[in-house]
C-alpha cells in the first residue's frame, strides 16, 4: 500500500482552511494546517508535506511568496508541490509568485473542484 | 575705412549729420560758383560798357587827331583821358608807328597784352586795343591799359562773404541737425536702456515722456507696454510652478521663486550660466534607482514625470517650450517644471485603495463560491449542510458590511452626501442605545455603563453617524475582548486651559487582546488589520471610517492600548457652549 499523501493548508482565514478540508475530505490525504508563514515553514520541516496550499497575504512578518522561496530553495524541500492561493490577482503578482518557484497560482474566489484537479495534476506530474 | 563705416552705421545722429553735410555742401559749392560766375559776368559787363564809351571818347577825339598827325593835341587829349577813372596806360599809333604814350605814375612796366580774360589779368591791368580805319585800311590805333584793381577787389570781397556765409550756414545747419538728432538720439537711447533693464528684470527705469511728438508717444506707448510685462512678471513670480528661461545665446535669465522654494536659493546663482548647469543639477538630483536611463535633460523632457531627492522626495513634471525669436532660426526656451508629488501621491493611494478593496471583497467571495460550490456538488448530512449554510451566510453578511463601510467612506471622502443632519442635545440616550443593543446581541462580555451623571454637555451632532462611530468602537471592544471580559462605557468633559476650549469624550474601555505601539500608529488605516486580529471578523475599515465621523465633527479620537492588557477609546467632541462650528458642508 502506497504511503498516504501529506498536504498542509496555510491560510490565515480558518473558513478558507475548513473550505480546503471539506474539498478534500474524500481524498487520502493526511492533512495538516496552519495560519501563518512562520507556523508554515515549522510545519514543513517537522511533517515534510507533499503539498502545499499557501495563501499569500498572512499576518506576521512572512508572506506566502517568501515561504515559497525558503522552500523552492532548500534541496530538502524543493520537491513539494506549492500551490499559491491569493487574492491578489494582478499580473505582477502572479508573476511573483512564478518567480519564488510555484507550481500553480490560484486566484480567489476560486473552485474548490478546480483547485482538487490541480492538487491531483501537481502530484501525477511528479 | 571699416571703423568709419560702423561709426556712422551705429549712430541714427551720425548718419543724419552726415546726410545734412553731403546734401549741404556740394549745394553750397553750387551756389557759390554759380554767384561768383553772375558777378563776374556782371562786372565784365559793366567794364566793357565803360570801356566802350571810353573807346567812343577816344574814336572822336584821337581818330581825327592821328590823321592830322597833331601831336600836341594828341598829347593834351590822352592825359586828359589818363584823368579818367580807372585808366592807366595809353599809347597812340599812327599806321603801326607809336607816335606817343602816357601812363600814370604808378603803372607798373610791364608787357602789353591781348586777349586776355578779365579775371585773369593778375596783374590787376587790363588791357584793350583800338584799331582806326578809314575805308577798311587801318589808320592808326589806341592801346589802353585798365587798372582793375578796384573791380578785383571787389570780386574778391564778394567771394569772400559768399565762403563765409558757406561755412557759417553749413557750421549752423549741421550744428542744429546735430541738436535735434542728439535730443532724438538720447531718448532713443532710454528706451534702449529702459528694454535692456526689463529684459534683465529691473523695472526701475527712465523713459522719454516730455512732450507730443512720436518719440513721446512711443514712450508712452512703451510705458504701457512696461506695465504688462511687470504684470506677467509679477504673476511669473507667484506661480507656484517653477520657470527657467534660457535666451537665444543658450544663456539663463529667469528663474522664479517657486523654482528657487524647489531647487534651494542656490539656484539663483544660475543666472548668466548656461543651460548645461541646470541640466546637471536635475541630474544630480534625479532619483537614479527610477531613472536609470536618463543622462541628459532632453532624456527627462520624454518622460511624464520624473523623481527626484531635493533632498525631500518630489515628484516632478517638466515641459519646454520654444519661443522662436526674429533673428532667423534662434530661439529661447522656457522650461517648466511642477511638483506633482501631491497629486501623484494621491493617485498612488487611490489605486491602492482600489486594489486593497477589490482584495478584501475577494476573500468572503472565496468563501460563498467554495461553499456553495462544495453544497452543489455533495450530498450533506443535514447538520454539516446547516454548517456550509451558515458559513455561506456569515460571509455574505460580512461582504455586506465590507461595502456598507466602502460606500460610507467613499461618501465621507468625496464629501458629495456628508451634509451632517445635526442635533443640538446630549447623547446620554444615543449611548445608553448602543450599550443596550450591544449587551442584548453579545454575551460573552460584561458591559459597565457608568457615565458621569453631570456630564452630558449639549453638543451639536448628526445621531446616525454619531451612533455609527460609537458602535464601531463598542463592538471592537467586544469583538477584541477574551470570554467574560468587562467593557466600560463612561463620559468625561475636559476644560482646556490653553484655547479655553470645552471637549466632551465618549469613553470605551476593555481588557481585550490590545495593541503594540506600531499597530496603534496604524490603527486609522483604512483596511488595516492588526496581526493579533487573527479570526476576528472584521472590514479593517470601522477605525477608518469613524476617524472620518469624527473629524467631520470637529472632533477627534484618542486611543491608548496596552498588548494583552486592553484598550481604552474616547470619542472626543466639543461642547456646543464652546461655540465650536461644526463642521458642516451644503
Amino acid at each position: 500500500m502506497a504511503k498516504r499523501q501529506k498536504l498542509l493548508i496555510v491560510d490565515d482565514h480558518a473558513e478558507l482552511r475548513t473550505l480546503i478540508k471539506m474539498t478534500l475530505e474524500h481524498s487520502d490525504y493526511q492533512l495538516f494546517e496552519t495560519d501563518s508563514g512562520e507556523g508554515a515553514l515549522q510545519l514543513v520541516a517537522e511533517t515534510q508535506p507533499d503539498v502545499i496550499i499557501l495563501d499569500i497575504m498572512m499576518p506576521g512578518k512572512i508572506d506566502g511568496i517568501e515561504v515559497c522561496r525558503q522552500i523552492k530553495s532548500n534541496p530538502a524541500t524543493a520537491a513539494t508541490k506549492v500551490i499559491l492561493l491569493s487574492a491578489k490577482g494582478q499580473k505582477k503578482d502572479i508573476q511573483a509568485g512564478d518567480d519564488a518557484g510555484a507550481d500553480a497560482y490560484f486566484i480567489k474566489p476560486f473552485s474548490p473542484t478546480s483547485l482538487l484537479e490541480a492538487i491531483q495534476f501537481t502530484q501525477n506530474c511528479r | 575705412m571699416r571703423q568709419l563705416i560702423s561709426y556712422f552705421h551705429g549712430s541714427f545722429r551720425n548718419k543724419l549729420l552726415a546726410l545734412i553735410a553731403l546734401i549741404f555742401i556740394p549745394f553750397l559749392l553750387v551756389l557759390f560758383l554759380t554767384s561768383q560766375k553772375i558777378m563776374t559776368a556782371s562786372l565784365s559787363k559793366q567794364f566793357y560798357t565803360h570801356t566802350e564809351n571810353l573807346s567812343e571818347v577816344i574814336r572822336t577825339s584821337i581818330k581825327p587827331l592821328i590823321l592830322t598827325d597833331n601831336l600836341v593835341a594828341i598829347d593834351e587829349v590822352t592825359r586828359s583821358l589818363l584823368q579818367l577813372q580807372d585808366v592807366a596806360f595809353i599809347r597812340v599809333f599812327s599806321y603801326d608807328q607809336a607816335i606817343l604814350e602816357v601812363h600814370r605814375d604808378t603803372y607798373p612796366q610791364r608787357q602789353f597784352q591781348l586777349d586776355k580774360q578779365l579775371l585773369a589779368a593778375t596783374d590787376g591791368y587790363y588791357d584793350v586795343e583800338y584799331i582806326f580805319q578809314v575805308e577798311n585800311t587801318a589808320v592808326g590805333k589806341v592801346q589802353v591799359s585798365f587798372s582793375i584793381n578796384q573791380q578785383r577787389a571787389l570780386l574778391m570781397d564778394a567771394n569772400q562773404k559768399l565762403v563765409m556765409t558757406a561755412v557759417v550756414m553749413t557750421s549752423i545747419g549741421l550744428l542744429l541737425t546735430w541738436l535735434l538728432a542728439e535730443q532724438v538720439s538720447n531718448k532713443i537711447r532710454l528706451l534702449e536702456h529702459a528694454s535692456n533693464r526689463i529684459a534683465r528684470g529691473d523695472a526701475r527705469v527712465t523713459l522719454p515722456l516730455d512732450g507730443h511728438d512720436e518719440i513721446a508717444r512711443t514712450g508712452r506707448a512703451f510705458k504701457n507696454m512696461m506695465h504688462q510685462i511687470k504684470e506677467k512678471y509679477e504673476a511669473l513670480n507667484l506661480s507656484p510652478d517653477g520657470i527657467l528661461i534660457v535666451s537665444a545665446q543658450h544663456l539663463i535669465t529667469y528663474t522664479n521663486p517657486a523654482l528657487h522654494a524647489m531647487f534651494g536659493s542656490h539656484v539663483k546663482h544660475l543666472i548668466g550660466q548656461t543651460l548645461n548647469e541646470f541640466e546637471q543639477l536635475l541630474l544630480r538630483t534625479i532619483d537614479k534607482k527610477s531613472h536609470e536611463a536618463v543622462e541628459s535633460l532632453e532624456d527627462l523632457l520624454q518622460l511624464t514625470e520624473f523623481r527626484v531627492h531635493l533632498p525631500d522626495f518630489k515628484v516632478l513634471k517638466c515641459i519646454k517650450k520654444r519661443v522662436n525669436t526674429n533673428a532667423g532660426d534662434a530661439f529661447s526656451e522656457v522650461f517648466y517644471l511642477r511638483d506633482i508629488t501631491h497629486e501623484s501621491e494621491i493617485d498612488r493611494m487611490k489605486s491602492e485603495f482600489l486594489t486593497t478593496a477589490a482584495h478584501e471583497l475577494r476573500t468572503p467571495l472565496a468563501s460563498v463560491m467554495g461553499y456553495s460550490e462544495l453544497l452543489m456538488v455533495n450530498e450533506y448530512p443535514e447538520e454539516k449542510t446547516k454548517f456550509v449554510a451558515d458559513t455561506i451566510n456569515r460571509q455574505a453578511q460580512n461582504l455586506k458590511h465590507l461595502v456598507d463601510d466602502l460606500l460610507d467612506i467613499a461618501k465621507i471622502e468625496a464629501r458629495s452626501n456628508a451634509v451632517l443632519e445635526l442635533n443640538h442635545g446630549n447623547v446620554q440616550q444615543l449611548v445608553k442605545d448602543c450599550c443596550d443593543y450591544i449587551a442584548a446581541t453579545s454575551s460573552h462580555c460584561e458591559l459597565i455603563f457608568e457615565p458621569d451623571n453631570c456630564a452630558w454637555p449639549i453638543i451639536e451632532f448628526d445621531e446616525h453617524k454619531l451612533e455609527q462611530a460609537v458602535m464601531n468602537i463598542l463592538s471592537n471592544a467586544y469583538k477584541y475582548s477574551k470570554q467574560n471580559g468587562i467593557v466600560i462605557v463612561d463620559t468625561v468633559v475636559i476644560n482646556q486651559e490653553i484655547d479655553g476650549l470645552s471637549w466632551f469624550g465618549i469613553r470605551i474601555t476593555d481588557q481585550g487582546i490590545g495593541m503594540n505601539q506600531t499597530q496603534l500608529s496604524r490603527v486609522g488605516e483604512k483596511f488595516y488589520r492588526a496581526d493579533n486580529a487573527g479570526s476576528v471578523p472584521g472590514t479593517g475599515l470601522g477605525m477608518a471610517l469613524t476617524c472620518e465621523i469624527l473629524a467631520l465633527h470637529s472632533g477627534h479620537l484618542d486611543i491608548t492600548s496596552q498588548p494583552n492588557q486592553g484598550t481604552q477609546v474616547t470619542l472626543w467632541i466639543p461642547t456646543f457652549e464652546a461655540d465650536i462650528k461644526v463642521r458642516g458642508y451644503g
